[in-house]
This record gives structure tokens, sequence and C-alpha cells, in this order.
């Protein structure tokens, strides 16, 4: 019997361990626990074949030696449909100049200038169907506010908002039109980068079509792939979190209470929720030499999965790993990554967090889940809620 | 007898833990980074000195005597 997990140890089979179950399953901590105590470094014969790495001490080593394993042959596994997105997934030394010219957009002074911002993008979903005491979290409040988030960070028109969120959520989600879609968004981003060239504003297109990388002026192509990654990386991310964070505070209400009565939790709330969902199960590296974790030998040339879930459960890391503690500290998780690839806009992230949790709490008394409306669930890189209908107690218009 | 903090600007991610932890102690650049506001504490400062040191995802932070 395992004293953290109360478990009976459980034989895995390394070949068959599937590192997007998180992506299906709400809650496989179980699975966690059994695949990193029998297998923590799996040779799993799933998605072309990859070693699984499930210990917060190999997942965080690894992700920062990025000589041995690269990202620039690109991080998701199963591929997505795009070109291969700056600077996520390229290697030093271009990484370096690419991610430096972005930082201070996104450093957390900068990111808090847009706090009110942000706080009237949550207000103004919430007002849409704040009297009606029911609604669909994903469409009427997560997309919204992402979708207004991005466009103001990235500088498209207001008006494009509703065209931006409604391509995401369908290119993400991996359908039959994904291509067709993915070419839509190119097309979209290189007429901005026409609009920007023609007409410079203050925003992020403009600085990328002035940026020099190695003493040259990028191109189109980096132009695009650094353009994609923005527009991208925080888009089904956030809602992932958003409406996990949300499900979980409908079935628990004493804790939503609890964090309703006292908002200094809520930072600490927030870093806890991201280490308890996190909302990218794992990502994918590549070795460009024949290495070892763990002991064990991994050729050149193999697909490695940093499966950051796992790592964020990992009993020798975080005490009680499968509760949510509001105040957990330290909480060192991985949920934004580790390394020179941390997240870029995890403070992003956090802030609209913030401002979400903030409004549904004031405003969306006796928050519960709709019997009659079942949660759906989708399978992605991100674990994904493409529904997620909500009750509550009618209140007023903000505005 | 004090402490010296330094944070180790290669190490440093921006994840702005310490700084979330501690914004008497850690201040950030207009990039993110972090640096000590001070480089010199106190003694007494030394727990919560350790605390958050530990709450760096990159173990950049580190703290010896003198």
């Amino acid at each position: 019997m395992s004293p953290e997990t109360g478990t009976d140890h459980v034989d895995v089979n390394p070949a068959d361990v599937d590192y997007r179950v998180p992506s299906r399953v709400k809650e496989p901590w179980e699975l966690l626990h059994e695949v990193r105590a029998s297998c923590p470094v799996a040779h799993s014969e799933l998605y072309g074949g990859a070693w699984i790495l499930s210990r917060y001490e190999d997942v965080f080593a690894t992700a920062r030696n990025t000589e041995t394993f690269s990202s620039a042959d690109g991080v998701a596994l199963p591929q997505h449909p795009f070109p291969p997105s700056i600077p996520i997934e390229i290697d030093p030394p271009e990484h370096g100049e690419f991610r430096q010219a972005l930082l201070d957009r996104f450093s957390p002074p900068v990111v808090r200038r847009s706090l009110p911002f942000f706080r009237e993008v949550v207000s103004d979903a919430i007002d849409e169907f704040v009297e009606r005491g029911s609604f669909e979290a994903v469409d009427d409040l997560l997309h919204p506010m992402v979708g207004r988030v991005t466009q103001n960070l990235l500088g498209f028109p207001t008006e494009d908002m509703e065209q931006l969120t409604f391509w995401a959520s369908q290119s993400l989600e991996g359908g039959d039109d994904a291509m067709e879609i993915v070419g839509e968004v190119v097309e979209y981003i290189m007429e901005i980068h026409d609009q920007r060239v023609a007409n410079p504003q203050d925003d992020i297109p403009t600085l990328l079509t002035k940026l020099t990388i190695d003493g040259r002026p990028i191109n189109e192509d980096e132009f695009l792939r650094t353009m994609l990654a923005l527009f991208i990386a925080g888009l089904d991310t956030t809602v992932s979190a958003g409406s996990h964070i949300l499900e979980w505070l409908a079935e628990h209400p004493d804790r939503r209470t609890e964090l309703a009565a006292d908002r200094e939790l809520l930072p600490g709330a927030i870093e806890e929720f991201l280490r308890y969902i996190t909302p990218v199960p794992g990502l994918r590296r590549h070795t460009t030499r024949d290495a070892e974790i763990a002991g064990c030998p991994i050729p050149q040339s193999s697909n490695v999965v940093l499966f950051w879930m796992a790592a964020n459960h990992d009993p020798a890391e975080f005490a009680r790993p499968d509760e949510v503690d509001f105040s957990r500290s330290p909480n060192r998780h991985l949920a934004f990554g580790a390394g020179i690839h941390r997240c870029l806009g995890a403070h992003v992230a956090r802030q609209e967090l913030t401002c979400l949790l903030d409004g549904v709490l004031t405003r969306l008394t006796d928050l519960r889940l709709d019997p009659d409306q079942p949660v759906e669930r989708y399978e992605g890189t991100t674990r994904g809620i493409r529904e997620l209908h909500l009750l509550f107690t009618p209140g007023a218009r903000a505005s | 007898m004090g402490l010296r903090v330094v944070v180790d600007q290669v190490l440093c991610q921006g994840h702005a833990q310490c700084w979330m932890a501690a914004p008497d102690m850690f201040e950030l650049d207009e990039l993110g980074y972090a640096q000590p506001v001070r480089e010199e504490l106190a003694d007494s400062d030394r727990e919560r000195t350790r605390q958050i040191v530990a709450c760096c995802p990159e173990r950049a932070i580190s703290v010896t005597d003198g």
C-alpha cells in the first residue's frame, strides 16, 4: 500500500502509457502515481513511440537541458497542423533573441497596466448572462475573455475578435477543416503584417516587423511563426484553466465560499489550481544525441515527453499532491514549464484568471453544475472542456 | 551576522514567484527578471528568506552568510 496514494502497487505496461489520458479524464491521479511508481521513464509505443518522464526531478532537469532535448522538431505530440512556432519551437541561440525582444510586453509590471481592461472584459461578458441565472462558461465567458485579451495584446482590430476566437477554437480541436482554418489564420496574420509595414503602430506586430535577429531583419515566415505562437498559445490554454477551475468551484461549494470570503487567497489558489489541473499535461522534446535519464538510455532522435501533470502530482515534490491547498507554499509547479521556454504569457494568464475568479465569485452566487447538461470534454494538447453548463442565482448587470 | 541574497540572472526565467511571495524583498525589472531589493538582509529575516528561496522554480536564488 502506498501511504501517499493509498493504492496497491500496480504493474503498468510501459508500452501502453498514454500521456494524453488527462486530456479525456478529469482526475487521473491514480494512473499518474502508478506510472511514476512503476516506470518513471516509460517507453510508450503510442504516438509513434516516446519516453514519458513522470518524476518532477527528471522533468525539471530535462526541461533545462535544451542542447540534448530540443524543441526545434516540434513540441506537440501528435504534431499540430501549424508551421513551427517561434519562440516555442526553436532552440538557442535564435531562441534567446526572439524571446528577449518580446519579454518586456509580458512582464508582470507591464501586464498589470492592463488590469482595468481585463476586469472590464470579464464584467462585460458576465453582464450578457447575469440576469439569466444560467450560462455555458466556454462560449459565454471564457472565449470572449481570451478573445478580447488576445486581440488587445496583439493589436488586432476589435471587430475581428469573434472571428479570431472561432478560428482558434476550431483549429485546435483538430477537426477535418483544421487545415483550411490554418490557411485562413495565416492569411489574416499576413494581412496584419502588410498593414503594419505600411502603417506602424505601438504594438507587437509592428515590433516584429522591425525586429532584427543575428544582425538581419526577420523575414515574413519568421513573422508569421511568431505571431502564430502568440495568437494560439494563450487561447485554449487559458480557456482550459478557466473552465476546469470553474468546474471544480461549482463542485466544491464550501471551498468556493472560503475563497469568496477571503480574496487574499486568490493568487495562491490560482497557482494551486494551475498545479492541480495542469492545463497542458505534457509537451515533447526530441533528443539531438544519445541521452540518459535516471539510468535509462534514450537514443538520438527519440521523442521524450515532459509529463508536466505527473510532475505536478509527484509526492516527492508536493505533499498530499492530489489535494487542493489554497495556501500551498512552496508551489514550484510546472504548469507553465521551466527553463528558457517558460510560458511567456504566464503573467497574462494569471491576471486573466484572477479577474475571472474575482468576477465569478462576486457576481455569480451559488454557482453549480447544471444537472441536465453534462460537461463535455475533448482531447487535445491542452485538456479540453468544450461545454460547461452552470447555474447561479440571477443578479444585476454592472452597466 | 547577516545574509547575502543573490538572484542568478542566467537561471532566472521571470516566473516572479519570489516577487509574488515577497514584493518587499524582490523587485522585477521591465523584462520581468527578479533582483533582491537589498542584497544584505538581517539574520532575523533568515527563516522567511529560506521559505522564499524554496519558491523559485528555477532554483535561481541563493542565500549565503556574510
